[in-house]
C-alpha cells in the first residue's frame, strides 16, 4: 500500500458561469502512475491543471476546494514553489526557443544554479529522460532542430530537472509518432518507481499499458476510479 | 512587474487624456462661430481662420482626388493583374519605401518639381500634389489589403458567368472591397490634415482666401505652427490646435469605425 | 484597362525613384560641401555635421525613453491587462500617434520649454525638449509593433516557463522577451526611422543654434529643422546646400528602415 502523494478534496473550477469540474475527490498515490480518462471536454485537463495551480495564469477562473500535497495544503505555498514540487508536461512540445542545455537547464537557473552544477543537471536530467545519448555532443544547438518526439522528451527532462516529486503529463503523445510514443511510455515505466505521475490519456490502450491506477472523467465528475484492468475492462469506448 | 507597468501605462494614458484637455481648456474659450467663419486680421492675432478651413479642405482635397485612383489603381494592379514575381515585388518594395521618406523630403521635391520647374509657384495645387503622393503608400497598402480580403471564390463565380477580368473586379470585387477602400482614404485624410512641413515648403503660408488652384494657401496645421513660433495669439493658437485635433480624431475614429463595420460578416 | 493599372502601379514605383533623383541632382553642387564641421550660409560654409550631431542627439534621446516605455506598453497589453483594458487603452495609444506633430511642437512650445528653463536652467530650447517630445511621438509605434511581436509568440511559452517555476516577471525576461527579439527590434528601428525624419515637433522646441550640443540643455537644430527653416529664403549654393542636407537625410532614413527590414526577418 503506497502513500498518498497527491490528493484533491471536492474540487471545483468554473470557467466564467461554466462549471468545468463539479467537487471531485481523488487520491494519486507515490511511486505510481495515474491515468485519467474521458471523453473530450470531461474537465480531465482542467483537473491537471488545478493540481499544480495553472489556472492561476489565465485568469477567469474560479477554483474551489483542497489540493493536498503530501497531506499539506497546497494553497499555503506559492505558485512557483509548487510547480517545482510539481512539474508539468503539455500535449505538444513546447521548446524555449534557445539551446538544448538552456532548455534542459531552465527551471533550475532561475534560483541560480550556474556553471558546473547546472551543467551536471542538464546531463543528469537528459539521462533520465532517455534523451542523452542523442544530444550530448550537440547540447548547444537550437531545441527545435530536434524531432517531435525528441523535443517532448527534452520537455520532461526540463520538468525532471527541478526534482520534482509529482510530474503531470497533459496527453504527452497526441503530437507524436508510435516510435516517439514507445519511447516516452518506456521513460513513463521508469520514472513511476520513483515519482508520481499523473497522465491525462485519450488512449485506453496507453492507459492499460502505463497506470496502475485510473480515473474516469464523465461531464465534469469523477465517475469511476479503480486499478487499471478493471475499470478499463468494463469501459465500453 | 505589474505595478509598474501599470503606472506606466496610467501614466501614457493620461498623457494624452492631459493633451486634450490642456487644448480645450486653453482654446475651447476661443472656438466661437466667428472664429471658425471669420477672417483673419492682423497676420492672424485676431479674428478668424475662415480661409485657413478653406485652403484646407481644398488642398486636401485636391491631394485625396489625386492619391486615391492613383493609389487604387495601384493596388487593384499588384493584386489582380500582375503575375507574382519580381516586378511586382519590386513596385511593391517601391511603393512601401515611399512611405518612409520623410515629410521634408517630399517638401523639398514638391518645392523643385511643382514650384519651380513647373512654374506652379506656392500654390494649392503644388500642395495637393506634394501631399498626394505622401499619401499613395497609405492608400495602395489599404487598398491592396481590401481587395486580398475579398474570398478567391467571389472572382472565381463572376468568371465562370463569363465576365471579364475587369468586369469582374468592377462589379463584384470592388464592391465587396469597398469598405476597406473607404477606410484607406479615411486614414489618408487624416494623415493629410496633420501634415505640415511639405505643405509650408509648397502651399506657402499666404493668409488670404484662395481663389484658384494656383492661389497659395495657409492650412490649419502652418496655421498653427506661425500662431506659435511668432508669439501672435497664444489663444487662437490653442484654438486653432484643439479644432486640428479634434478634426484628426474624428477623422481616425470613422476610420476605425469603419474597420469595425467591415469586419462584421 | 490592364495598361491603364499597370500605368499607375509603374507611376507609383518611380515615385521615390524620382524623389531621390531629384534631391540628390538638386543637392550635387553641394554635395561635397556638406560634410564639413560650420554651417553659417553667409560665410559659404555649409558643412552639416553640427546638425547631424542636433539630430542624433535628439534621435538618442528619445529613444532612450521611448524604447523602455514603448516595450513597457507592449508588455503592459499582453501581460498585465485584461482583455476589455486592452481594446480600451489600444485606441488611446492609435490616438497618440494620430495627434499632429505640430501640435506636440505647439505644446512643447508652451508648456515644455519653459518648464525645462525654470526647472533645469538654460535656455529651456534644448536637445532635451526635443527629445522628450519626439519620445511622446515614437512611443505608439514602438508599442504597437511590440505588442505584434510579443502576441505573435506560441503562448506555449508563457504556459512552459510557469509551469517550471518562474515567476511571471521571470517568464517574460527570461523566455518572452528573448524569443520576440526580432520583433522588438523591428519596432526600435522603425521608432528610429521616424525619430530622424521627424520635423515640426523638433523644429519648435529645440532652439536655433546651428552647433552640436554639449548638454541636453544646450540648444540645437537638426537636419530636418535646417531644411525646413531656411528652404524659404536659400538661394543659390544655400538652396543646394539644403538639397544635399536632404539627400543626407534620405540616404540615413533608408539605411535604416533596410535594418528594419534584415531585422525582421
Amino acid at each position: 500500500m503506497t502513500d498518498i502523494k497527491l490528493q484533491t478534496v471536492d474540487l471545483r473550477v468554473c470557467y466564467g458561469r461554466t462549471e468545468a469540474l463539479k467537487g471531485v475527490s481523488l487520491a494519486m498515490p507515490d511511486r505510481a502512475v495515474t491515468a485519467l480518462i474521458g471523453p473530450s471536454g470531461c474537465g480531465k485537463s482542467t483537473f491537471l491543471r488545478a493540481l499544480n495551480r495553472m489556472h492561476d495564469v489565465a485568469g477567469g477562473t474560479r477554483v474551489s476546494g483542497r489540493v493536498l500535497l503530501d497531506g499539506q495544503d497546497a494553497a499555503r505555498l506559492a505558485p512557483e514553489e509548487l510547480r517545482c514540487r510539481v512539474g508539468m508536461v503539455f500535449q505538444r512540445p513546447n521548446p524555449f526557443p534557445m539551446s538544448i542545455a538552456e532548455n534542459a537547464g531552465f527551471g533550475p537557473s532561475l534560483f541560480g544554479v550556474r556553471g558546473r552544477e547546472l551543467a551536471r543537471i542538464v546531463a543528469e536530467s537528459l539521462k533520465r529522460a532517455a534523451l542523452w545519448p542523442e544530444v550530448k555532443g550537440r547540447l548547444h544547438a537550437d531545441a527545435r532542430s530536434l524531432s517531435g518526439g525528441q523535443q517532448q522528451r527534452l520537455c520532461i527532462a526540463r520538468a525532471l530537472a527541478l526534482q520534482p516529486e509529482v510530474l503531470l503529463m497533459d496527453e504527452p503523445c497526441s503530437a507524436l509518432d508510435p516510435a516517439a510514443t514507445e519511447a516516452v511510455e518506456e521513460l513513463i515505466a521508469q520514472l513511476r518507481r520513483e515519482i508520481a505521475v499523473v497522465i491525462v490519456t485519450h488512449s485506453m490502450a496507453q492507459a492499460r499499458r502505463v497506470a496502475g491506477q485510473v480515473a474516469r472523467f464523465q461531464a465534469g465528475r469523477l465517475a469511476e476510479v479503480g486499478p487499471a484492468d478493471i475499470v478499463l475492462d468494463r469501459c465500453q469506448f | 512587474m505589474k505595478a509598474i507597468l501599470s503606472a506606466l501605462a496610467v501614466t501614457v494614458t493620461g498623457l494624452l487624456a492631459g493633451l486634450l484637455g490642456l487644448l480645450v481648456r486653453k482654446g475651447a474659450a476661443f472656438v466661437t462661430v466667428d472664429f471658425l467663419l471669420g477672417l483673419p486680421a492682423r497676420a492672424g492675432q485676431s479674428g478668424g481662420i475662415l480661409p485657413v478651413l478653406v485652403s484646407t479642405g481644398l488642398l486636401v482635397g485636391g491631394a485625396l482626388l489625386l492619391a486615391l485612383p492613383l493609389g487604387a489603381g495601384t493596388a487593384l494592379y499588384l493584386q489582380e493583374y500582375a503575375r507574382p514575381g519580381r516586378l511586382v515585388e519590386g513596385l511593391r518594395a517601391l511603393t512601401e519605401a515611399l512611405a518612409g521618406v520623410p515629410s521634408i523630403i517630399f517638401g523639398l521635391f514638391g518645392f523643385s518639381l511643382f514650384v519651380i520647374r513647373l512654374g506652379w509657384g506656392w500654390s494649392l495645387a503644388s500642395g495637393s500634389a506634394t501631399l498626394a503622393l505622401m499619401l499613395l503608400p497609405t492608400v495602395i497598402r489599404t487598398t491592396e489589403e481590401a481587395l486580398a480580403a475579398v474570398p478567391r471564390e467571389l472572382r472565381e463565380g463572376a468568371a465562370a458567368l463569363g465576365a471579364t477580368r475587369w468586369e469582374a473586379i468592377r462589379r463584384v470585387v470592388l464592391k465587396s472591397a469597398a469598405s476597406g477602400v473607404l477606410t484607406g482614404a479615411v486614414l489618408a485624410l487624416g494623415r493629410a490634415l496633420g501634415e505640415t512641413a511639405a505643405v509650408l515648403l509648397t502651399a506657402g503660408s499666404d493668409l488670404g482666401m484662395p481663389t484658384s488652384p494656383l492661389s497659395p494657401g495657409r492650412t490649419m496645421a502652418v496655421h498653427l505652427y506661425i500662431l506659435a513660433t511668432e508669439g501672435l495669439s497664444e489663444g487662437r493658437a490653442y484654438a486653432t490646435a484643439l479644432v486640428l485635433v479634434a478634426a484628426v480624431l474624428a477623422v481616425n475614429l470613422a476610420a476605425n469605425l469603419l474597420m469595425a463595420r467591415g469586419q462584421r460578416p | 484597362m490592364q495598361s491603364v493599372l499597370q500605368a499607375c502601379a509603374l507611376a507609383a514605383g518611380a515615385a521615390v525613384l524620382l524623389i531621390a533623383a531629384f534631391v540628390v541632382a538638386e543637392g550635387r553642387p553641394a554635395l561635397g560641401a556638406v560634410f564639413g564641421p560650420v554651417w553659417d550660409p553667409e560665410a559659404g560654409a555649409f558643412g552639416v555635421l553640427p546638425m547631424l550631431a542636433g539630430s542624433l542627439a535628439v534621435t538618442a534621446g528619445a529613444l532612450a525613453l521611448a524604447v523602455p516605455a514603448g516595450i513597457g506598453m507592449a508588455l503592459f497589453l499582453t501581460e498585465v491587462a485584461p482583455p476589455a483594458l486592452g481594446t480600451a487603452v489600444r485606441p488611446l495609444l492609435q490616438a497618440l500617434a494620430g495627434v499632429p506633430s505640430v501640435v506636440y511642437g505647439f505644446v512643447g512650445l508652451t508648456l515644455l520649454v519653459p518648464a525645462i528653463r525654470r526647472g533645469l536652467g538654460g535656455p529651456g530650447f534644448s536637445a532635451l525638449a526635443g527629445a522628450l517630445v519626439l519620445a511622446v511621438m515614437v512611443l505608439p509605434t514602438i508599442a504597437a509593433v511590440g505588442e505584434d511581436a510579443l502576441r505573435a509568440l506560441p503562448p506555449t511559452f508563457r504556459e512552459g516557463a510557469l509551469a517550471l517555476g518562474a515567476t511571471p516577471w521571470q517568464a517574460v525576461r527570461r523566455v518572452l522577451l528573448p524569443a520576440a527579439r526580432s520583433g522588438l527590434v523591428t519596432a526600435v528601428v522603425l521608432g528610429l526611422g521616424r525619430a530622424l525624419g521627424e520635423t515640426m515637433a523638433v523644429l519648435m522646441v529645440t532652439g536655433n543654434v546651428a552647433a552640436a550640443p554639449r548638454s541636453p540643455l544646450d540648444p540645437v537644430r537638426t537636419l530636418t529643422g535646417n531644411i525646413a527653416m531656411e528652404m524659404g529664403y536659400a538661394v543659390g549654393q544655400h538652396r543646394a546646400a539644403l538639397f544635399a542636407t536632404g539627400a543626407l537625410l534620405l540616404a540615413l532614413v533608408m539605411l535604416v528602415n533596410a535594418a528594419a527590414r534584415r531585422a525582421s526577418r
